[in-house]
């Protein structure tokens, strides 16, 4: 059975490479590549936002869910300012407030209302 | 038992305070991420779902009912107000409901939008409460190869009507059904593609998938655009001048032809698989126009255009709900998270759901009804802080959703492991987007695709082997048809469509 199984996974990785090749030579012809620099920025942007995620939860499990959170929040609020706010002070101080409130009212939440222990990190629990 | 006894035992299940207050939170909800553009329905249930874990399965299954019409019909507000659609399920809303905003009658398209969501949603539950049990009744005879025969008419309804391309929605469905092999064999329990990781044996999960493939990628693609800042354009709206609706008895009458073809069609497209909401208020849209006796007035802000895409989205709703309550199978991206709901309360969807837990069938009906009527009510009065919540800068919500994403998949299992999937899902569904494949025809493949092996493979356990059985069963043999007829119909329509770019 599991090779019937396989023999339909193959069949399947065939169409898809016809139809990836088909794709290809169809849209070489009518797609004129468009880059301008701004794109840059914000790939730049991106892979930012995807390293900060990565670490996230690498370090959820030493330094539990509240710390680590109220890091990302803030890191990803900052990420995700528009410019026209960069400047204002206040705003940094909501962004700070915010990022460290709602993990840990989550964290009471859903320990005590939801029953759901979320990670409270290894250098705590020793 | 008589289906009004049916219909009593539901309304006792429903009718706690406990369910009636999920219900009413859930339609609020929902209606706030239906109105917030980049928020969908789908994100809604997904992350909410993670609070149906300690629920019973009824109060579980009312919120998700809840989140799911309250979402399609929110979007129609910032549609209307704003001129961004909340949802896909609303882009047809915003082609007549802004005009009138302009000229000043936003308060009548609300009315009139939310009403006649109201009377599609209705229109469409009372269709599912009459077809699914009568349908169920076909299911209940299906083996495997009828079964496998749907599932394969599922899959290629997906690829083809799912998007702008055949070969892009195969490809997406494809990957989805080659990642849900991954773990232990449903029929012989050999280990596949685990690539050594024990907690791979399980496979994966179908939350941490499509919480990463749709709020992760989100987050990520509003990351890329954060420079361009956008501005909302603040409409202000007196809501106390108006009496009822805001809009008159014969404006109303004037509608009903129109608001009756457009849930007739809405609810059709909701039972198709591949397609609902977001599909049927376009289509809708271009039909009344089509049928109009002023075409030329659509877009310039005529009522008609607004029931017809509202009335059109919100039908698609019960329509979906069909298939999924009577096969077992999802149409949308939706129906596959209740489906999801369903298994994490231990109860599989299908025709035997019938059978075992009529009880449970009947009061996600009455939810339904509930639902539909409570959003009709939140989403007219409660219309001003829904209007404030589209002010809610995007950069406190988006890291507020990502913690409730990662809360989702950890609560899951209490498994870290559950958060790296999802970032993983979020990754693919990023380079999805830049490649211009369609991610919703990954869920169902996803979820599709070990239907068709499973049944597959019991039935070719049946015919030992033989494969000549599936085309003699007469059932299996019209959902082939069915399949070469819409394969046919969707290459056909994709070569016009090439021919006319060209």
């Amino acid at each position: 059975m599991p090779r019937i199984y396989g023999i339909i996974l193959i069949i399947c990785s065939i169409i898809q490479l016809v139809e990836g090749v088909r794709i290809l030579l169809t849209d070489s012809k009518n797609v004129s590549i468009t880059t301008n620099p701004k794109e840059n920025k914000n790939k730049k942007n991106v892979i930012l936002c995807f390293v900060l995620m990565i670490s996230y939860v690498f370090l959820i499990r030493y330094i539990g869910y509240v710390i680590c959170s109220s890091i990302l929040m803030t890191c990803l609020c900052i990420l995700l300012l528009p410019k026209n706010f960069k400047s204002s002070k206040k705003i940094k101080i909501y962004i700070f407030v915010f990022s460290v409130v709602l993990p840990l009212v989550t964290f009471l939440f859903f320990k005590y209302v939801m029953h759901v222990p979320l990670p409270i990190g290894q250098i705590f629990s020793l | 038992m008589s289906m009004f006894a049916n219909f009593i035992l539901g309304f006792k299940m429903i009718l706690t305070l406990n369910c009636i207050v999920t219900i009413f939170i859930g339609v609020f909800i929902g209606i706030v991420f239906g109105a917030i553009p980049g928020l969908s329905a789908t994100m809604a249930i997904a992350l909410c779902l993670p609070l149906t874990y300690s629920m019973g399965s009824v109060q579980g299954m009312a919120l998700l009912i809840a989140l799911f019409i309250g979402g399609i019909s929110g979007g129609l507000i910032s549609a209307i107000l704003t001129r961004i659609p909340g949802t896909p399920s609303s882009v047809a809303t915003c082609w007549d409901g802004y005009p009138l905003t302009e000229k000043g009658e936003g308060i009548k398209a609300l009315g009139v939008g939310v009403v006649f969501s109201f009377l599609g949603t209705l229109f469409s539950i009372i269709v599912l409460i009459f077809l699914a049990p009568t349908l169920a009744k076909v299911a209940i005879q299906f083996g495997a190869y009828e079964y496998f025969a749907v599932a394969v008419f599922s899959m290629t309804m997906m690829a083809g009507l799912s998007e702008k391309s055949v070969s892009k929605g195969l490809i997406s469905g494809i990957m989805g059904s080659i990642f849900a092999t991954v773990g232990l064999d449903a029929v012989s329990n050999v280990k596949r593609y685990t690539l050594g990781m024990q907690k791979l044996s399980v496979g994966f999960n179908i939350l941490p998938v499509l919480i990463g493939l749709f709020a992760i990628y989100e987050i990520i693609s509003k990351v890329e655009k954060a420079k361009i800042d956008e501005n909302i354009v603040q409409t202000s709206i007196n809501i106390h001048s108006v009496t009822g609706f805001g809009f008159s008895l014969a404006e109303f009458k004037s509608q009903i032809f129109n608001a009756l073809r457009s849930s007739i069609l809405g609810t059709i497209i909701g039972i198709l698989p591949g397609i609902g909401a977001s599909t049927s208020n376009v289509l809708s849209y271009s039909i009344a126009k089509k049928q109009s006796k002023y075409p030329e007035k659509f877009g310039t802000g005529i009522i008609d255009g607004v029931v017809a895409s509202e009335t059109a989205n919100n039908a698609a709703i019960g329509g979906a709900m069909v298939p999924l309550l009577a096969i077992g199978i999802p149409g949308d991206t939706v129906t596959a998270l209740l489906l999801g709901g369903l298994t994490l309360q231990g109860i599989s969807a299908g025709p035997l759901l019938f059978v075992q837990h009529v009880d449970l069938v009947y009061s996600i009906f009455i939810a339904m009804i509930i639902s539909s009527i409570l959003m009709l009510l939140i989403e007219f009065y409660g219309l001003r802080i829904f209007v404030k919540m589209l002010q809610i800068p995007k950069f406190f919500l988006l890291p507020a959703i990502f913690l409730f994403c990662i809360i989702g998949a950890f609560g899951l299992h209490n498994n870290i492991f559950d958060i790296w999937t999802v970032l993983f899902f979020g990754f693919i569904g990023f380079i999805f987007n830049k490649l211009d494949i369609p991610t919703s025809p990954f869920i169902l493949g996803f979820i599709i695709g070990p239907l068709a092996e499973i049944n597959l493979r019991r039935g070719l356990m049946l015919s030992k082997g033989s494969i000549v059985p599936f085309f003699k069963s007469p059932l299996a043999l019209l959902f082939f048809l069915l399949t070469i007829i819409s394969i046919i119909f969707s290459i056909r329509s994709h070569l016009k469509r090439n021919k006319r770019r060209n």
